[in-house]
């Protein structure tokens, strides 16, 4: 409504000063014709002349009447020759003669009577005068009378058209002064008009170019914006994928790297969204920096990730170590106000004469390729450089299937547990047995190593050692109820449940629904995962050890395990990593440690269990150094439900072992 | 073309002036010679000349119009220079000459010796009347005076001259 009725102003307002400017225009060029003519006009010469002329006429005539005069004061001297004053009388007729033949025609151009008449009084005059000098002048005193009664006539009628010239030259005169005064206004406004005029319309393109480049802008923003990442500058997505299609087409000699922050959601969580954002765009400048003098095309794919496709003539150790040059500047600490932060990021290669070797060479396929050997990357930790082959690739595809297929296989029943005989070295009798998990997949048995460390990654392996303890303990209860002493039990169990409560709670219920007492279960601490929280470990240990279930730490001497982390736990036993036995027949420096070891858990009133004995020579060492229980495929390899159970409840199960070794 | 022709018209009306310069002419006497004479006054002395005594300076003849013929007439009569020569007032930077109902009007030096003027005694042949603006009459090459300016360039045409003298 405001809009319009501005409009309507402003459109009016525009009017109004191009009527101006027109109006003042015209009467410009109407006054300038007249100015024109003016110039040109001889009016005001002409009325000049004619009042000089009236002027002179006028001294004329007082000269014939002075001449008259002397003539007849001469004449009446009959002593002085009149002849020189008769001359005189001649002349000064001869200069009104004269003075007529001009002024006369002037008059006669005169559309006026006053003129005409003036004109015709004269001629009377000098027609009077003439006829009465070719007579000789009979009576010079009437002569002299006439003369000057006529001239004086003659006089007043010349002064009379004096009056009337003058009145008009005056008028013509201010006729001119008006026209240059109306000329010098009309110039002056329209000057004035037309430099404003001039000046809004100026204004007002102006005003359109600057929308126009406006406008022009943010179409050219909007269009790059459509095509790059709004906050690192890098392309977006599709444009990037797009290019990659481009490059493809020229080249299958390409290289796709697809670069990935490590733990990006962590410093978000931690530093906040802006530190991350700051974090994400060092990344992007380092990238460009790294790559600058490649033609290489550089993306945003999303969150943390990044994208560089680029057609290489270089191998691919150059473009590795290209790669790891490109890690070492992201690594480098990113300042941020008071915050430093050391970001990492891992890297996946793809090159397409990998990929060419399978096929064709496509986008997908290449972005596959590179996000598997990222995949790869991460498995081996933080900061690493993977470049994709083909071998790579199908373990990485198994590995996945492994991880669709834990869970899956475990609701399906493909899980089973077999049982390891433990022997007591003190009396030769059998200690226990130890749970193991197998796993018959697709028809074959997986062993532990097959699925435990994804099964770890993954988090299945809390229900997988759930189901173990559940399955274990009602086995080993079922031996317990035939038997009072029959051997105990070992379920191993990993770090990740140390992290909460929830075990505490499963052993207790599955020990009240078995009805086996606690201690006759030992928990076999797997140190394979690295323990966070250590004051919530060690509350469910001790948690756990109310129960009165054992525990032992599991694999000591790898992992993460260490002498004061043996002190600070509330264990039962401890259970030796095989690889202390590797060299225990042939080195005395490792026998030596094996002493050592074993006289220190007996200092700390803990049972040593030594597993993977598998030759004679090695049991009799243990026997020597005193070691507790033992394990391993040379006292029994693992076995089925059924054996182990039939081992647990027979009373003579360690004589058959003892006699078996001898 | 046209411009050429426009080129070729203005130069035949520059150049035409040259070829109608005043002529030396001898003049029979005069029969019967006006009772006129020209007063010449310089520091030293005053001089009165006849008509006889100007033609005998040595005569001239000029066709031309005049601001009161439009049809040209030939005048005959001495040169001013000559005049002021014999008068002595040929070095005057200028002169006054008087005509006989007393209009008198200053002729500065460079008026006579660039244009060529002449103290007309005869006109057609004729002696030259007083009612034809003699019977002396300053008389310049019509188609030589300057053309801006004419009506101020018009005062110098004396008529009935009666009086030459030195201005001071």
């Amino acid at each position: 409504m405001l809009a319009s009725r501005l409009q309507r102003i402003h459109r009016l307002a525009r009017a109004v000063a191009v009527a101006i400017v027109a109006i003042t225009a015209a009467s410009l060029v109407v006054l300038s014709v007249r100015a024109f003519a003016v110039m040109n006009d001889r009016t005001a010469t002409d009325q000049l002349q004619r009042l000089r002329e009236t002027t002179y006429a006028v001294f004329d005539l007082q000269r014939v009447i002075t001449t008259s005069e002397d003539y007849a004061r001469v004449a009446a001297d009959p002593e002085r020759p009149g002849e020189a004053a008769f001359r005189d009388l001649t002349a000064a007729v001869d200069l009104v003669y004269v003075r007529i033949d001009v002024f006369g025609a002037l008059l006669r151009d005169i559309d006026s009577q006053t003129a005409q008449r003036l004109a015709a009084t004269l001629d009377e005059f000098i027609a009077f005068a003439d006829a009465t000098l070719q007579e000789g002048i009979p009576n010079p005193d009437a002569f002299h009378d006439e003369v000057l009664s006529r001239a004086r006539a003659v006089q007043r009628a010349v002064l009379h058209f004096y009056d009337e010239e003058n009145t008009r030259y005056v008028k013509h005169k201010e006729d001119e002064h008006r026209l240059l005064a109306l000329m010098t206004l009309a110039t002056a406004l329209f000057m004035l008009t037309s430099a404003s005029v001039g000046l809004s319309t100026l204004r007002f393109w102006r005003r359109e170019a600057i929308n126009r480049v406006e406008r022009e802008q943010s179409v050219a923003e909007a269009h790059y914006y459509s095509k790059h990442d709004l906050l690192t500058g890098l392309l977006n997505r599709d444009t990037f994928a797009s290019s990659v299609d481009t490059l493809i087409e020229r080249t299958s000699d390409l290289a796709l790297i697809i670069v990935d922050i490590d733990a990006l959601k962590a410093i978000n969580d931690v530093h906040g969204q802006s530190a991350g954002d700051a974090l994400i765009k060092d990344v992007a400048l380092s990238l460009e920096a790294e790559f600058a003098d490649t033609r290489a095309i550089i993306g945003r794919l999303g969150g943390d990730e990044f994208a560089i496709a680029m057609a290489t003539t270089s191998d691919q150790t150059a473009l590795l170590e290209r790669c790891r040059q490109t890690l070492a500047a992201i690594a480098s600490p990113l300042q941020l106000g008071p915050l430093s932060i050391r970001a990492s990021a891992s890297i996946g290669l793809a090159m397409g004469v990998q990929i060419e070797l399978e096929g064709p060479v496509t986008r997908s396929k290449l972005m596959h390729s590179a996000d598997l050997a990222l995949y790869q990357a991460k498995q081996r930790g933080m900061g690493q450089v993977e470049a994709y082959a083909r071998p790579l690739a199908e373990r990485v595809a198994a590995r996945k299937q492994l991880e669709i297929d834990l869970p899956r296989g475990l609701a399906r029943g493909e899980f089973f547990v077999v049982y390891q005989p433990q022997m007591s070295l003190a009396d030769g009798g059998l200690h226990g047995f130890e749970a193991l998990v197998r796993w018959r997949r697709n028809g074959e048995v997986v062993p532990p190593s097959g699925f435990i460390p994804v099964a770890e990654e993954t988090g299945s392996i809390v229900d997988i050692d759930l189901w173990v303890l559940r399955t274990a303990v009602a086995e080993a209860a079922r031996w317990h109820r035939q038997r009072a002493d029959a051997p105990q039990i070992s379920v191993n169990l990993t770090a990740c449940h140390l992290q909460g409560s929830a075990i505490v709670d499963a052993v207790r219920q599955i020990l009240l629904v078995t009805d086996l007492p606690a201690r006759r279960l030992t928990l076999e601490i797997t140190e394979s995962v690295k323990i966070e929280d250590w004051e919530a470990a060690q509350a469910t240990l001790c948690a756990l050890s109310e129960l009165g279930v054992e525990l032992s730490l599991d694999d000591f001497g790898t992992g993460y395990s260490n002498l004061s982390y043996l002190h600070q736990l509330n264990v039962h036993e401890v259970k030796l990593d095989r690889s202390f036995l590797t060299e225990v027949e042939s080195s005395r420096h490792s026998r030596f440690m094996l002493d050592g070891l074993v006289e220190m858990v007996a200092a700390l009133s803990m049972r040593l269990v030594v597993e993977g004995v598998e030759a004679p020579g090695q049991l009799s060492i243990l026997r020597q150094l005193n070691c507790h229980v033992v394990q391993g495929y040379l006292l029994g390899a693992p076995m089925s439900a059924e054996e182990a159970r039939a081992l647990a409840i027979s009373p003579d199960a360690h004589l058959k072992l003892t006699s078996g070794l001898a | 073309m046209r411009l050429f022709f426009y080129a070729l018209f203005l130069s035949t009306a520059i150049l035409s002036p040259a070829s109608a310069a005043m002529d030396r002419v001898e003049l029979p006497d005069m029969v019967f010679s006006p009772n006129v004479t020209l007063t010449l006054v310089n520091d030293q002395a005053t001089e009165t000349l006849a008509v006889i005594d100007l033609e005998a300076l040595g005569t001239y003849r000029l066709v031309t119009r005049t601001p009161w013929r439009d049809e040209p007439a030939v005048f005959e009569g001495a040169r001013l220079a000559d005049v002021l020569e014999r008068a002595g007032l040929s070095d005057q930077p200028a002169v006054r000459i008087t005509a006989e109902n007393d209009y008198a009007v200053t002729v500065t030096r460079d008026i006579w010796t660039t244009y060529d003027a002449l103290v007309a005694t005869r006109v057609d042949g004729t002696p030259h009347s007083r009612r034809a603006r003699g019977p002396l009459q300053i008389v310049f090459d019509m188609q030589r005076v300057p053309e801006t300016g004419q009506s101020s360039f018009e005062g110098n045409w004396v008529w009935m001259v009666a009086h030459i003298e030195a201005v001071n």
